[in-house]
């Protein structure tokens, strides 16, 4: 009688951990009407404040690498499910020292900020988490191939972009960028 | 698959919160059954809302260290909650249905007049739901997560004979000479900490699942206290690896994935005391 | 020195008095039948010789070095929830739970004691079963058990045998009277008056006029006669 208790305690576990065979890849699908639209924006920027790790570094994630994109990226966030991405992005934020310096490609959603103080434009990349009530984003600085706003994305379209990662002081606040980014939209409609 | 998992492994937040999470499920599960015999299932619910009200007062007063408002705090409602059981003007139930909805109520009245982010909503869903503060840990959080699970365990190994004493019969426990009150006492204080230490791993308004459903799921099966327990904290792991494997791997919401394994273990678990009853044990 | 001796004792709960100026005592080796009609307060006054419940008047003294933990306790009833998972051995262990303050584990001498309780209440087969799915009668005989594994010096019983059909009973009874016989005190609260004074080696009656004393000197007060009466003549009527 106990024997058969554990065999259906062993069948009870084999039935729940057989859920892990999903391999239900979503690429960060992102619902623009969820976006909560309170991404970090700086209100100015100080040149003397990039930090000068620019460099790509020549060790490549392979299994990051997904195949139709030309830039090869140390840390791929369209290969990860949405809560990994959503992890992921939160933990550049909090600790930005272990990613300066290294390629990060993302997809999101597009978003621009016009500061009619200084006259300049802000670009991010909005990503929101599994229930779409929170959301993040990173901003990006496309590199001189770009014009604004004829090369530059839809507002609210969906886009994947890869730069190199890095932060900036702004007053109180520490931001994050991605430089040298350039786009690789899946859609492929405005890539250089 | 298993080279996906692997490469997410490569990552901190991963590990750290499978190392959290084992944790959580175990200490939730073991209390899960002293809870759901002493008629006190809710109370989960009522303290995670308590812990809520004790975060946003955190927050607002800008404490580095928020455990150490949201802990005491906690574990003082515990106490009276726990201790309004037996013979009280009010009721159990109805003191734990006060102090919950009033400290959410107030929890979020809080942090909209002093709001502390910019992301007000996303914030307190997130606290709410558990979407993914699972694999938002930082290692501090992890090692103080560690030790009090592991002091949760302790306790609950070198106290057992004396809380199944007191949960299956109070009365006569406190009339054969055991110090009932100082046994309740440190059982609503050991609950009160997995709390808010749960609410990192589901949320706060799925915590009740992660303490009650182990605990029945394992009742439909075993019949004595001793099986009950482990078969309880053994489901409860199982559940938490599954639910946070596949909230990795499908990008659903780490809690709720969680609390659906949960569910989905009870359904086989009733299933199978059925057929064993069925089959005329 | 008396074994349990109350003093000037007054009884009650909800701020209402039940009982009032109560005098007894017990002496080891004693068997006290408490009797009574409905609601004159022998379970309260059990409750109270416990310390569950505070009296509202008077004391109750021990002597012999009598400690809570040496008293067992077999209530009336048992506010158990129907599926309450707990094996036949680990509710007799709990009864030794009130004995050691800081171990926090059953040695070999509680186990054996527990077993051997079992036996002398004819469980032993049933100590790997599921309580709550047993009868009344054997669930009544592991209570029993367990009570007998905190009862060192006195064992308190409140109807032990209300529930059960009168061969069990009459079991039952025989049981309680060989403890009694063995050297334990025994504090028996029962609506069987016939089975009181035949077992008992003293009578506290308790209602409008309380009575104390032996068993000969109730059969031979008033209120005995009177109360034996009443019951005997309300079963010839039945």
């Amino acid at each position: 009688m106990k024997r058969c208790r554990y065999i259906l305690v062993l069948i009870v576990i084999i039935c729940v951990t057989a859920g892990c065979g999903k391999d239900k890849e979503v690429p960060a699908d992102v619902n623009p009407a969820a976006i909560s639209g309170t991404e970090e924006v700086p209100a100015d920027v100080d040149p003397a404040a990039i930090s000068g790790t620019e460099e790509v570094p020549a060790d490549v994630d392979p299994a990051a690498i997904s195949g139709t994109e030309e830039v090869p990226a140390d840390v791929d966030l369209t290969v990860l499910s949405s809560t990994m991405v959503y992890a992921e992005v939160y933990h550049m934020m909090v600790s930005p020292e272990d990613y300066i310096g290294r390629t990060v490609k993302m997809a999101g959603v597009f978003s621009s900020y016009h500061d009619y103080n200084t006259g300049k434009d802000y670009f991010a990349c909005i990503i929101s988490d599994a229930t779409a009530c929170c959301s993040q984003g990173i901003e990006f600085e496309l590199t001189d191939d770009y014009i604004y706003p004829d090369d530059y994305p839809e507002e609210g379209g969906e886009i994947c972009v890869a730069g190199v990662f890095d932060t900036y002081e702004d007053g109180d606040y520490t931001y994050c960028i991605l430089r040298e980014a350039r786009i690789e939209t899946e859609k492929g409609s405005e890539s250089t | 698959m298993p080279d996906k998992l692997l490469m997410y492994f490569q990552h901190p937040f991963v590990r750290y919160a499978f190392i959290v999470g084992v944790l959580i499920a175990l200490c939730s599960s073991l209390l899960g059954v002293v809870l759901v015999l002493k008629r006190f299932s809710y109370i989960g619910d009522g303290l995670s809302h308590v812990a809520f009200g004790a975060m946003a007062v955190a927050a607002v007063m800008k404490l580095t260290n928020e455990m150490l408002l949201i802990l005491p705090v906690t574990v003082i409602s515990a106490i009276l909650l726990l201790r309004t059981g037996q013979n009280a003007k009010i009721r159990g139930d109805a003191a734990i249905a006060m102090i919950s909805v009033g400290a959410l109520a107030f929890g979020y009245l809080l942090m909209n007049i002093f709001p502390t982010s910019s992301n007000l909503t996303g914030d307190v869903c997130s606290t709410l739901f558990g979407s993914a503060s699972i694999l938002t840990l930082t290692q501090k959080e992890v090692v103080l997560c560690a030790i009090l699970s592991v002091a949760v365990v302790l306790v609950f190994i070198l106290f057992y004979n004396r809380i199944v004493a007191v949960t299956f019969d109070e009365t006569f426990a406190k009339a054969t000479g055991v110090n009932t009150q100082a046994c309740n006492l440190l059982i609503a204080a050991v609950i009160a900490v997995i709390i808010v230490l749960a609410m990192n791993l589901v949320g706060s308004l799925l915590i009740s699942a992660l303490v009650i459903f182990p605990a029945l799921s394992a009742m439909r099966i075993f019949s004595s206290f001793k099986s009950v327990t482990i078969c309880s904290a053994f489901l409860s792991v199982i559940c938490a690896v599954s639910g946070i494997v596949i909230s990795i791997l499908a990008g659903t919401p780490a809690g709720s994935t969680i609390v659906a394994a949960d569910v989905a273990a009870f359904g086989l678990c009733s299933l199978a005391g059925l057929i064993k009853r069925g089959t005329g044990r | 020195m008396a074994l349990l001796e109350a003093s000037d004792l007054s009884l009650g709960y909800d701020s209402r008095y039940i009982v009032k100026g109560l005098d007894f005592s017990v002496n080891s080796g004693d068997f006290l039948c408490i009797v009574g009609e409905n609601g004159s307060g022998k379970t309260t006054l059990m409750k109270t010789l416990l310390g569950l419940i505070k009296p509202f008047g008077g004391q109750i003294l021990t002597g012999d070095g009598l400690k809570k933990k040496d008293i067992g306790y077999l209530p009336q009833h048992t506010a158990l929830q129907k599926d309450f998972p707990a094996s036949v051995r680990e509710i007799v262990l709990s009864g030794c739970q009130g004995r050691f303050a800081f171990r926090p584990f059953y040695g070999k001498a509680e186990k054996q004691l527990a077993f051997e309780n079992m036996r002398r209440m004819g469980i032993e087969e049933l100590k790997d079963s599921c309580y709550s799915k047993l009868s009344g009668g054997q669930q009544q005989r592991i209570l029993l058990a367990r009570a007998l594994c905190a009862a060192e010096k006195l064992l308190l019983l409140d109807e032990p045998v209300s529930g059960l059909d009168p061969k069990v009973t009459a079991q039952m009874y025989e049981l309680i009277r060989d403890l009694n016989k063995e050297g334990l005190t025994i504090i028996m609260i029962s609506h069987d008056i016939n089975a009181a004074v035949r077992y008992a080696s003293h009578i506290l009656h308790m209602g409008v006029t309380c009575f104390f004393g032996t068993r000969e000197e109730y059969l031979k007060s008033d209120t005995g006669k009177l109360f034996l009466m009443l019951k005997r003549g309300g079963e010839a009527c039945a």
